[in-house]
């Protein structure tokens, strides 16, 4: 019998045996790492408020997730390959529901109320807009598709965006948009119409902004000038950098983070949790946070180049990019280098949504890993 | 590519080979470079918030919550020779504003505004204040305090400061002074000793959070409690003595006065009073009467009592003896182109007499023998022209001029107390070491003063110098007690009764200096009384002074007289000595002391003329204005359980004469019970006891 025929494995000593020679264990130890990071500092950010727990759900989850990764590895991808039009349908469906029935929070509507569980869409946006355009590029690649066919398809997969835009999630619509963006430089053909159609994107900036909520045109204003309104909008920034510049070179240690633990930050476990581990880590921690999610991409992307087929290796090209493009777009807003937006980072930040899209991606890329193996 | 199968597969894991084409593999590749350059630039603006700027980020990061907010120490208590407390801090609310995190400062100052009846306009101008703090009201009633927090305003915070509470009230006034809301002492014993009952200000690491709130607390420097005073001063006697000094003030209609009682054998000063008083709780209206320690601020010509000082000099420097008499030709003297003269029209006395006739004359006459040198340099040994030292600010040192620069007239005024000035406590101090066997000790009023930790950082020790020999000390002692002497030859106090002790002193009024018209005022006098007792073996030096009387007695032993007795006698029973059983028959010649034998009216003329010498026969009553306790009506003890002690203490004051506090916090019992009929001022004791309030 063949294994990974069917979605659920049954499993024999002999089976596990196999399941663990192939399985990628580099990528399951950065993965695990890179968490580990992430709970202790989710413990530190939270354990002297109100909100400390939110730890111990955490932690609940990255255990449900790590089984969901686990099941996931197990699977073929390519026996998931067929339903990834059905995923995309249900991502719209589900932002669409937002919309009717969604819980509003903080000036936007994102959220759903599922069996006491709250799941925001957006962040499933991402997942399924890249397993479309994955399976885009390798309709194209094989000639299944004709090249007109496949951006009509490609451009269908960026409905999402518009709506996430729509709700309004900038944050997420920037990261969806930008994955997608990646995808493209990577697989298109000829990459300048791409460059073409961003460069028109720029002209139409004027335009986009009378669409933005007067929050949003008061982030990127703050942003262009932070110490304008250093009590108001550019609060968050300034105290952000006061925070990561306290941590100096070696930090103030382990839950010592007093200008986070004073609420300076708001929601600083989801946001900001960056700011925390710089100020008790110190360049020390900060830098090897990032070097630890640096070698994590790099991994992925190193499985995108061994993957055994295009689709799979547009799978990882979009997990590195989503786990990417949330790293830098999160850290650069920590940093000031970018205006307050709700960009979580991947592991690290607290928020169910995103460590179940962010976890089902990962596996998507260990079956991609296990897969180039004849396994 | 079997082969490679077969190697891998004998391996178990068969690698296939990559699918993507070469373009998409080397995009692959150049994202990656791409990525790792933007972490890179992350990496680098992390190295320049972190390292380069880190130090400044650091300082302001914990500028703006860290605010470094001093925490006045409390202040030492100050306890009287028997433990009472004289001076106690208690904690008390203060409200102040973070107005950077005020969200809404016009509708936080209109509420404000009403719940602490403070003007909107100055409240929003605290609120505009460009500061991370500013006070908006400072000691408010615990009511004001529950409301405000209840209110709940952003930015806007209650903290706990110490207050300052007297007890003794306006009894301990300017010798206790006061000390302002922050905690600075701004007069009497409050301001002398500052030092020691500031302790250590401490420094609050006030965190504050995002919302203003005070999240920790973190003591950067704890307070260091100021070091506990004990003072030589006693609360009765002070309290005796402010009684009978106000009395006698009002009686006479005076503009002033002070009193003094000293501890003879240390020096010590058992009770300071002065009139006008001020209430330390509320100093603002006494201080604007020009209430001041006039024991020490204010030096006066002392006048006749001087003569005291004069006769122990003389007899100590072998110049007369007691003995010795003198021939008065009628108590007239002529000085150049002055007259001299006594009130009394005596043809000759002896020392003694001089002392209890008040004798002018005499006075010069002995001065004489005794010489100019003689003369100054014992004044000077005595304490006078010198500052005593004592632990209180403001002190005078009064003024003696060198004996060289004296002429003739002014040397024979010298010899009865005019052309010098001198402080009552200069004078008292002095007369106490006549009391003392001639060891003069200088006035003093901290006892010790004892830190938080237990340390002795301070403890009076006797510094006593014997300024004239023991024998002409106690050869001058029944010459004050002949004062008190009745009879046509009796003395100047002979109408002062002191209840149970024989006493010993020396009238004295001075016409006042006119420093406006020069010369001297026709009509403004400052009477005094000055003495020991008991007479045999004195414990007390007491000084009553009364500045301007206005009434028609002006005369030191008619006008101070009275207070000195009050005060000798209750504090002689205060301190249990038993009362002499012969102590009326020093009153010879008189059948019974309420019912003197009517004396001569002593002559208040200026003892010097210059012409025109006025006749003044004051009527021996006339001056005395109803005394009485007039005005009082039954009460009930009043409930003062639960109250702050501000309140308790205004509460009080309507029955209780003296209330005698412990604790802190809000009053939990009370002596007399609530409700308990109090037909007159009692003393009252109150017991603090902190509660929850926070």
């Amino acid at each position: 019998m063949k294994l990974g025929d069917g979605l659920w494995m049954p499993m024999g000593v002999s089976r596990w045996h196999r399941f663990a020679r192939r399985f990628d264990w580099p990528l399951f130890f950065l993965i695990a790492l890179v968490a580990g990071l992430g709970l202790a500092n989710l413990y530190s950010a939270t354990h002297a408020t109100a909100h400390s727990g939110k730890f111990d759900s955490h932690a609940v989850r990255i255990a449900v997730g790590s089984l969901i990764f686990l099941g996931l590895t197990a699977v073929d991808y390519r026996k998931l390959q067929r339903f990834v039009w059905l995923g995309l349908l249900a991502v719209v469906g589900l932002i669409l529901a937002v919309a009717v029935v969604g819980h509003a929070s903080g000036g936007a509507t994102r959220w759903l109320d599922i069996g006491g569980m709250r799941l925001q869409p957006s962040e499933l946006a991402k997942l399924g807009v890249l397993a479309v355009l994955a399976h885009v590029v390798h309709g194209y690649r094989s000639g299944e598709v004709s090249p007109g066919a496949s951006v009509l398809l490609a451009s269908l997969a960026l409905v999402p965006i518009g709506l996430v835009a729509a709700q309004p999630d900038l944050g997420s619509a920037i990261v969806v948009g930008l994955i997608a963006t990646s995808i493209g430089v990577v697989a298109i053909p000829r990459v300048w119409p791409l460059f073409a159609a961003g460069g028109l994107g720029l002209t139409m900036l004027p335009v986009l902004w009378d669409y933005l909520q007067p929050y949003q045109k008061q982030r990127w204003l703050t942003f262009l000038d932070p110490s304008a309104d250093p009590t108001g909008a550019g609060w968050h920034t300034q105290q952000s950098i006061f925070a990561v510049g306290s941590g100096q070179m070696t930090g103030k240690g382990y839950l010592n983070a007093t200008q986070n633990q004073f609420s300076f930050l708001p929601e600083h476990w989801t946001d900001f949790p960056f700011s925390v581990w710089a100020e008790e880590w110190g360049f020390v921690g900060s830098a090897f946070l990032l070097a630890a999610f640096a070698a994590l991409i790099l991994y992925i992307l190193y499985l995108a180049l061994r993957a055994r087929d295009e689709f799979g290796s547009m799978i990882c090209v979009g997990v590195a990019a989503m786990l990417f493009w949330q790293l830098v777009i999160n850290i650069a807003m920590v940093l000031g280098l970018a205006p307050v937006v709700g960009v979580p980072i991947p592991l690290i930040s607290y928020g169910g949504s995103s460590l179940l899209a962010t976890v089902i991606g990962l596996g998507l890329v260990s079956s991609v890993a296990m897969r180039r193996h004849d396994y | 590519m079997t082969r490679e199968r077969a190697l891998a597969g004998a391996a178990g894991r068969r690698l296939r080979a990559p699918a993507a084409s070469p373009w998409i593999r080397l995009r692959i590749v150049v994202a990656g470079v791409l990525l790792l350059l933007l972490l890179a630039a992350v990496t680098y603006r992390a190295y320049g918030i972190q390292v380069r700027d880190g130090e400044r980020h650091k300082q302001r990061a914990e500028g703006q919550h860290a605010t470094r907010i001093e925490v006045p120490a409390p202040r030492g208590v100050i306890y009287d020779r028997q433990g009472v407390e004289l001076a106690v801090t208690a904690d008390i609310d203060s409200i102040y504003a973070d107005p950077s995190r005020v969200d809404d400062p016009d509708g936080t100052a209109a509420a404000l505004s009403e719940v602490l009846a403070i003007d909107v306009d100055t409240v929003s101008e605290r609120l505009g204040r460009d500061n991370r703090f500013a006070w908006i009201s400072r000691h408010v009633t615990a009511q004001e305090a529950s409301e405000v927090r209840a209110l709940g305003l952003p930015g806007v915070a209650l903290t706990s400061e110490p207050r300052r509470f007297y007890p003794a009230r306006a009894t301990t006034g300017p010798v206790l002074g006061f000390s302002n809301i922050d905690g600075e002492g701004l007069d009497g014993i409050e301001l002398a000793m500052d030092d020691v009952l500031t302790g250590v200000r401490g420094e609050l690491g006030a965190l504050r959070d995002a919302r203003g709130r005070l999240a920790i607390s973190e003591p950067l420097a704890a307070a260091e409690p100021g070091a506990a005073l004990t003072l030589t001063l006693d609360r009765f006697v002070q309290s005796t003595t402010h009684r009978a000094l106000a009395r006698a003030v009002e009686d006479h209609e005076a503009s002033a006065g002070t009193a003094i009682v000293l501890d003879v054998e240390t020096g010590g000063v058992l009770a300071m009073a002065s009139y006008p008083s001020y209430d330390p709780n509320e100093p603002a209206a006494g201080l604007a009467e020009g209430a001041r320690n006039r024991a020490i601020t204010d030096a006066h010509e002392p006048g006749s009592i001087l003569k005291v000082f004069l006769v122990a000099a003389a007899l100590d420097a072998g110049a007369a003896r007691p003995d010795t008499t003198f021939d008065l030709d009628g108590g007239r003297m002529r000085i150049g182109r002055n007259t001299v003269r006594d009130t009394y029209e005596d043809d000759e006395l002896d020392v003694s007499g001089i002392i209890r006739r008040s004798s002018n004359v005499g006075s010069v006459k002995l001065a004489r023998l005794l010489g100019a040198e003689g003369y100054e340099q014992a004044l000077r040994r005595y304490g006078f022209a010198a500052r005593t030292g004592i632990e209180l600010p403001g002190e005078r040192a009064g003024r003696l001029r060198p004996h060289g620069s004296w002429r003739d007239i002014e040397f024979a005024t010298l010899a009865f107390g005019y052309g010098m000035m001198a402080t009552p406590l200069q004078l008292t101090a002095a007369l106490a070491a006549v009391g003392n066997e001639g060891i003069y000790n200088p006035p003093r009023i901290v006892e010790r003063a004892v830190s938080e930790s237990g340390d002795t950082l301070f403890e009076r020790e006797p510094e006593g110098e014997r300024v004239m020999d023991a024998e002409v000390a106690n050869a001058v002692l029944p010459m004050l007690a002949s004062v008190f002497y009745g009879g046509p030859d009796g003395g100047t106090a002979q109408r002062v009764h002191v209840d149970g002790y024989q006493a010993g002193g020396k009238t004295g009024t001075a016409v006042k200096v006119d420093h406006e018209a020069g010369g001297y005022h026709d009509d403004k006098y400052v009477a005094s009384f000055a003495g020991l007792a008991p007479i045999d073996d004195p414990q007390l030096a007491v000084l009553v002074l009364i500045d301007e009387p206005g009434g028609d007695v002006y005369y030191g032993g008619h006008v101070a007289g009275p207070a000195f007795a009050d005060i000798v006698s209750q504090t002689l029973r205060y301190r249990g000595v038993p009362p002499a059983e012969d102590a009326d028959l020093q009153q010879r010649g008189a059948g019974s002391p309420q019912r003197p034998r009517a004396p001569r009216i002593p002559d208040p003329r200026p003892p010097i003329v210059v012409e025109n010498p006025r006749e003044q026969g004051a009527g021996a009553e006339g001056g005395r204005k109803g005394a009485g306790d007039g005005g009082w009506q039954m009460r009930r003890m009043p409930d003062l359980r639960g109250m702050g002690m501000a309140r308790a203490l205004e509460r009080a004051e309507a029955t209780c004469a003296d209330v005698e506090v412990s604790g802190s916090g809000a009053a939990e019992r009370q002596q007399p019970a609530a409700g308990t009929p109090i037909p007159a001022p009692t003393r009252c004791r109150i017991e603090f006891a902190r509660r929850g309030w926070d």
